[in-house]
């Protein structure tokens, strides 16, 4: 494998994170706790689709695909997200917890993919992150509160954190050849960025008065999905396929 | 009925450095810093916004304009006096009958020994020959703001996102085209 075919899987993977995610977040939508919670999550979700197609964007200048056909025409098993972010929405709890763990992933990385020597994976992150840190300043306020709450939401947000903590670790399983980017200064080093993550996300779970889950890996990985993919993507695709000819 | 709310906060808005911050309506929150937060996704969606005070309802004084004319002030606030001075800031919206919409207004601050002391004081630092609708008095304790180094973050981003705005969609271009096609077809 060479560096651009490394950097179209990389790229995906980032791309396809954002997509699913802002697709499971947007499943609050009209459901969310309060009405100002359903608007400021649902502008959250926008965010990241908006992220979604600064990656999608940089693939298809490396290949030309469509960014619409990417999203609307490729099957579950060509989808490379972490299974973190396509499983269901679960309940409020899990969604902000899934939310924080994915957003200190980002606030790690991002810092790194603004100094890549790859010039456009470096302006995309630099656009990203502004947004990011609020992302972040919004699930810390939800985390405490939940974590701080009551015992009822305190014992739902560790649930949560258990059920969700090995599929966070597989955001930081590097994809094929990776280490071709890294060596070439385009991706940061994936294990540097966990140990990064972990010193963020560990103190303030603590803070938040949530046990640290033991350190185990979930099954399955971005090339193997669970069957939550595929239903959500039947949903997601299923207006683009009524009529693949459609100019939108 | 009992009330399931969360307390309800106003939301102020400044639009741009130098400007005044306006009440731009309000939200719920279970506290102070969820209510600007709140506030931020709620009304600074689109361009633009600067900055941002909350203040819980149950810290506002308001007196309409149909109250003070009706009132009669006692002789002195002989119980208030006593108290230290504290600063307050006074809100205000003009009555003006051509323009319904007009926002609540931060008008200034002034330091006083009661909401009603500072109404008073208010009264004659800020007449300005414009009859007012109503007054809201603030102790400034109670308002929480945005910080001006998180401009970056809280606001900015929503300059870019023109697929905020309706106009961005060109339907009604889209819509004449489609007519257009639907005759000639």
């Amino acid at each position: 494998m060479d560096h651009r075919s490394a950097l179209i899987v990389k790229l995906l993977a980032m791309a396809d994170d954002e997509l699913v995610l802002a697709h499971r977040n947007s499943e609050w939508t009209g459901h969310a706790p309060i009405l100002e919670e359903d608007i400021a999550f649902a502008n959250i979700a926008q965010d990241e689709l908006g992220h979604a197609a600064l990656w999608y964007e940089i693939v298809s200048a490396l290949t030309g695909d469509n960014p619409d056909k990417l999203v609307f025409f490729r099957e579950a098993a060509a989808y490379r997200n972490a299974p973190l972010v396509e499983l269901p929405k679960g309940d409020w709890a899990f969604s902000m917890v899934r939310q924080y763990l994915f957003d200190a992933y980002e606030m790690v990385a991002l810092p790194q993919l603004m100094n890549s020597t790859y010039k456009p994976v470096g302006d995309a992150a630099a656009k990203i992150r502004s947004e990011e840190l609020y992302h972040l300043r919004h699930t810390m306020a939800w985390l405490k509160r939940l974590g701080l709450g009551t015992e009822e939401s305190r014992s739902r947000s560790q649930q949560a954190l258990n059920d969700l903590w090995p599929y966070a670790l597989q955001l930081f399983v590097p994809v094929s050849d990776e280490h071709l980017l890294v060596e070439a200064g385009y991706m940061p080093d994936a294990a540097a960025l966990q140990t990064e993550w972990l010193a963020l996300v560990q103190p303030f779970l603590q803070e938040c008065s949530l046990a640290l889950p033991p350190h185990e890996l979930a099954p399955g990985d971005r090339f193997h999905h669970t069957s939550y993919l595929a239903e959500l993507l039947q949903e997601m695709q299923s207006v683009a396929r009524l009529d693949p000819a459609a100019i939108w | 009925m009992s009330d399931t709310q969360w307390p309800r906060f106003e939301v102020f808005q400044q639009d741009k450095p130098g400007q005044l911050h306006y009440n731009a309506g309000s939200v719920h929150a279970p506290d102070a810093e969820m209510a600007l937060l709140n506030a931020r996704d709620v009304f600074a969606r689109r361009p633009r916004c600067h900055s941002m005070w909350v203040v819980p309802v149950s810290a506002i004084s308001a007196w309409t304009y149909q109250e003070l004319v009706e009132r009669v002030w006692a002789a002195d606030g002989s119980g208030a006096a006593a108290a230290s001075p504290q600063p307050y800031a006074i809100f205000r919206k003009e009555l003006n009958s051509r323009n319904t919409l007009e926002h609540v207004i931060y008008t200034g601050e002034v330091a006083a020994a009661s909401p009603e002391d500072a109404l008073q004081q208010a009264r004659t630092a800020f007449d300005d020959g414009v009859p007012v609708a109503v007054w809201w008095v603030v102790p400034t304790w109670a308002i929480t703001r945005s910080d001006p180094e998180e401009v970056g973050s809280f606001y900015e981003p929503a300059l870019s996102k023109q697929y905020r705005q309706p106009n961005h969609y060109h339907t009604r271009a889209a819509l004449e085209h489609f007519r257009q096609t639907v005759k000639e077809a």
